[in-house]
């Protein structure tokens, strides 16, 4: 049973992001039992570890780890930043929990904060979410006059402040600590690790940084117990994932699915395969950052270590399929681009080397490459990958070397003249 | 204290200490751009890139985030590592617009060195570079060419964390990032050029020294810096052998020298461009009597002759602290000892104190006031002091005046009026300027650059500056002019040198004892002055 509806349970009632109907359907109840039966904070991180609940935002790190980091002794306040900056490209997933069930997430937020003695969240939203903000902005009044937020939560002296910040439209500031930067107010350039965020993070305070996904899935574990949650999923990746899929299969859209289920599932049976009888050509299996797999390569388990034994990564989940009508170079172009555009310019290699690229690849395309710009792209690719404060510089690397080495052909074809 | 191993040699480092410094401890420089010891760790160059073994495990990591470890094992040319600063300096040449024939920095750039030791490649670019502003004025004293720029942030960094205001950032993303003022605001502060120092390439340059002299061409000597009582520790860089453009002119620029105890590795912009009253062209180069230019025996005669004529107490000196420690000495001891007066005194009353701050400079813009309290300079009680000099000079109290390094136009507007009604003044000057055609006898004086000597400054710290360019025309240290008069008047005393003033007045006085005279460095080549951008 590949499909399944845990986090986009909900989905579908249009009614949902409004309090009364979500507590209709149970939302908050795991949040209400936590503060009623005084569940103790370890316990919390213990489920959470054992449900093996990976980080949603793409890179797939251990939350109830990540929490467990965090000093307990502390004088400083300590913060959770919920990443909402999702702008990885084909990525939509965070967008409609934020959209159609706010409350999901404010209950996560609220369990996570409690767990690990949090008493501010900030939410960092992307800059472009208009809808999405007006919607949580009213879920978080609604939760916090219902006493569900705020001060004195339920009685049980909890205090928690829930608040959004809007970011101004910039790819990076969705890397954990530039996304601190930018809510202190500075440009967003991510930071040296270590300090790791959980000891220094926010306002040089300790602090969680979750993927808006990856919170949404703590009321479930509560509900349905750690070890049970990881049950759904695989040894290592427990519950499920929500899959934005995107390009050219019959249904797109966002899609839930277990942990471990298989790319080509979700392409052909899920999503209804290729639209208009075409050939699948390859497939981005995470969004932009993940390397491409070629039609024959997508039998693959989407789980994060499978995926990486597959020489690519499960990322965000955000699944672009790509039919025979698509050029490589024109893709592998527009990807360029975007990097070019959206390094932040701190380090040297991801500077340069993303820019560098972008115009070799339209030198290609306009027919004026030569067989040695491939050699010379996957080069300053090897350059990149790896070696500068933050993944962006590999995010452009590792799709470079996969579309130069797997579609040679495509781009040694424009270079005939 | 954690030992380690770079490149075969052992060496052990306070806890926390990084590789980069680490490895100059032992004379190894690990190629940086953006790191700084005096500014926050940003590792964004990305250019300290060495390997790193520890337990086994290899990795190539930055050497400015990464501290010393024990047992650690460090390589600063293994294979893995050239690879990756090479990649780094490729990168970086990638849009540098390579004008090195016309940039200042040619011959002290980082970029340029680097390359000499990692790069060697041919050009792999063959689409179009960017193209950013070439000339841009930051502010009153700097001036960026974004092209050359390598974006370490050393400039923004030491604007925000140093002198504590936002007036430079980095702007845009991607390679088209650019350098530029913080909005609304100019690089303007008491400290702007020590980003030029800062700037490991040409990309900031400074206005006063835009195209003056190719660096190559530049000599240094250790000096310290007179134009505040912190005695900042710096290098005067000069040039002698080439006439070209600026006859006349020595001394070309003042560079931070590093001193952990007094200015680390800054200095003020006051005492950066207080080098030019060395080669002011009203410097006083031969002595005068009455508006007339003699030689140095009848100078010397006519002020022996002017000296006997007034009784002791109506004679007052006053001597600027402007004057090294040596000079204060046999100032004193012509003036005490051989003419016995009573009416001496250095503190020149001012109006206008400097402007201090919290990073280096004091109120005092007197480098050595604290050496001449030392030495025991100021009159007691009954002798007539600065203040109140011209009233005494009025009510015929005082008929002779000697004046060295201060026109005493602090005293107030009547002061040359006054001075009229003296029979005599001898003014020891390194300039043909205010009293200096007034006075009845003017020796020329040479400046701190013209010989060595020291500095007490306001912490009591003995600082010893050397000689870099010869006295200009006939002038002398003061000292030596001291030593003629009082020998003209029959004193048996005789120094060589200043060397041997010091010792004889650093006699009994520990602070002073212990400053090693003969730990001088000469004079170098100015491109060698390796501190400045550490």
């Amino acid at each position: 049973m590949p499909q399944l509806k845990l986090v986009s349970k909900n989905f579908e009632h249009p009614d949902q992001p409004q309090l009364n109907a979500a507590l209709a359907r149970g939302a908050y109840e795991q949040w209400k039992r936590v503060i009623a039966q005084k569940i103790s904070q370890e316990k919390i991180v213990e489920e959470v570890r054992n449900a093996k609940l990976r980080g949603q935002g793409g890179a797939g790190f251990p939350a109830g780890v990540k929490w467990g980091f965090v000093p307990k002794d502390s004088p400083k306040p300590k913060y959770l930043c919920v990443n909402a900056d999702e702008g990885e490209p084909g990525t939509f997933k965070d967008r409609i929990i934020l959209e159609r069930d706010p409350h999901l997430l404010l209950e996560g937020i609220a369990i996570a904060c409690y767990a690990v003695g949090i008493h501010r969240a900030f939410i960092y939203m992307r800059g472009e979410f208009y809808e999405p903000r007006r919607i949580l902005e009213k879920a978080i009044a609604d939760a916090q006059a219902a006493g569900l937020l705020g001060e004195n939560i339920l009685g049980s002296s909890f205090d928690l402040d829930v608040m959004v910040h809007m970011g101004a439209g910039a790819y990076i500031c969705g890397e954990e600590t530039a996304l601190l930067e930018s809510l202190e107010g500075k440009k967003g350039w991510p930071r040296l690790k270590p300090p790791f965020p959980a000891v220094v993070g926010a306002f040089r305070c300790p602090t969680v940084i979750n993927n808006v996904e990856t919170l949404s899935g703590v009321p479930h574990i509560m509900r349905m117990g750690g070890e049970a949650f990881r049950r759904l999923g695989t040894e290592k990746d427990g519950g499920t994932k929500l899959f934005a899929v995107s390009g050219h299969v019959q249904k797109p859209g966002v899609f839930e699915m277990t942990m471990g289920s298989s790319l080509k599932e979700l392409i052909y049976d899920v999503c209804g395969g290729v639209r208009g009888g075409k050939k699948l050509k390859a497939v981005i299996p995470g969004g932009s950052s993940a390397p491409v797999l070629m039609a024959d390569e997508i039998d693959v388990p989407l789980e994060f270590e499978a995926m990486a034994a597959a020489g690519t990564m499960l990322g965000s989940g955000a699944v672009i399929a790509l039919d025979e009508s698509v050029s490589i170079p024109q893709i592998f172009m527009v990807t360029a681009r975007f990097y070019a555009h959206e390094s932040c310019g701190q380090c040297t290699q991801c500077r340069e080397g993303c820019t560098w690229i972008y115009k070799i690849s339209k030198k290609i395309l306009a027919g004026l490459g030569r067989p040695a710009d491939l050699d010379l792209i996957h080069d300053l690719a090897e350059n990149m990958n790896g070696k500068t404060v933050c993944p962006l510089g590999a995010a452009m690397a590792l799709p470079t070397i996969a579309f130069v080495k797997k579609f040679r052909h495509e781009f040694l074809a424009l270079m005939k003249n | 204290m954690p030992e380690l191993n770079i490149d075969g040699q052992s060496v052990q480092v306070p806890e926390g200490t990084n590789l980069i410094l680490a490895a100059r401890k032992l004379g190894i420089d690990i190629p940086h751009f953006c790191y700084h010891p005096g500014l926050t760790v940003v590792g964004s160059c990305r250019m300290c890139q060495v390997e790193i073994e520890v337990g086994g495990r290899k990795r190539v990591d930055l050497g400015c985030a990464n501290a010393a470890a024990d047992g650690m094992i460090v390589r600063v040319n293994a294979p893995e590592a050239v690879k990756a600063r090479q990649a780094v300096l490729e990168f970086l040449l990638m849009n540098h617009p390579l004008d090195c024939p016309i940039c200042d920095d040619a011959g002290e750039c980082k970029l340029q060195d680097y390359y000499m030791i990692h790069g060697l490649h041919n050009s792999r670019l063959d689409v179009p570079k960017w193209h950013k502003p070439k000339v841009h004025s930051l502010g009153p004293t700097v001036v960026l060419d974004a092209e050359r720029c390598v974006l370490c942030s050393r400039c923004v960094r030491f604007c925000d964390e140093i002198w504590g205001e936002r007036q430079l950032g980095i702007f845009g993303h991607g390679s088209n990032e650019l350098l530029i003022n913080y909005p609304g605001q100019e690089l303007d502060n008491p400290y702007t050029e020590n980003v030029v120092d800062l700037c490991p390439v040409g990309a900031l340059l400074s206005k006063d020294f835009h195209y003056r002299r190719r660096v190559w061409y530049l000599k240094s000597v250790k000096s310290v810096c007179p134009l505040c009582s912190r005695g900042c520790n710096i290098y005067l860089h000069f040039d002698v052998d080439h006439d070209y453009a600026e006859p006349g002119t020595r001394i070309f620029r003042v560079k931070p020298r590093y001193n952990p105890a007094v200015n680390r590795w800054w200095i003020s912009d006051r005492g950066r461009f207080g080098y030019k009253f060395i080669d002011d062209p009203k410097r006083a180069q031969a002595p005068q009597v009455r508006g007339r230019e003699v030689l140095w025996d009848e100078a010397i005669a006519q002020a022996a002759d002017l000296l006997r004529q007034s009784p002791p107490d109506a004679i007052a000196a006053f001597i600027a602290p402007t004057a090294s420690n040596e000079d204060a000495f046999a100032a004193l001891r012509l003036l005490r000892e051989t003419l016995r007066l009573k009416n001496l005194d250095f503190e020149i009353p001012h109006a206008d104190k400097l402007k201090s701050d919290q990073v280096l400079l004091t109120d005092d813009p007197y480098p050595n006031r604290r050496g001449f309290a030392d030495l025991g300079f100021a009159s007691g009680n009954g002798s007539i002091r600065a203040a109140d000099l011209l009233s005494a000079i009025h009510g015929g109290k005082i008929k002779g005046l000697i004046l060295a390094g201060s026109d005493l136009s602090a005293l107030g507007g009547t002061a040359s009026g006054t001075l009229k009604e003296l029979d005599w003044l001898i003014v020891v000057s390194h300039l043909q300027k205010g009293l200096w055609d007034q006075a009845t006898v003017a020796l020329p004086m040479a400046v701190y650059a013209e010989r060595p000597g020291t500095f007490t400054n306001f912490k009591g710290l003995v600082q010893k500056f050397e000689k870099a360019v010869e006295p200009l025309g006939v002038s002398l240290p003061q000292w030596q002019i001291w030593q003629k008069l009082a020998q003209k008047l029959g004193a048996t005393w005789n120094y060589e040198n200043e060397r041997q003033i010091f010792k004889a007045l650093a006699a009994g006085k520990p602070e002073y004892e212990t400053l090693n005279w003969s730990a001088t460095a000469g004079v170098k080549p100015a491109c060698n002055n390796d501190n400045w951008y550490a």
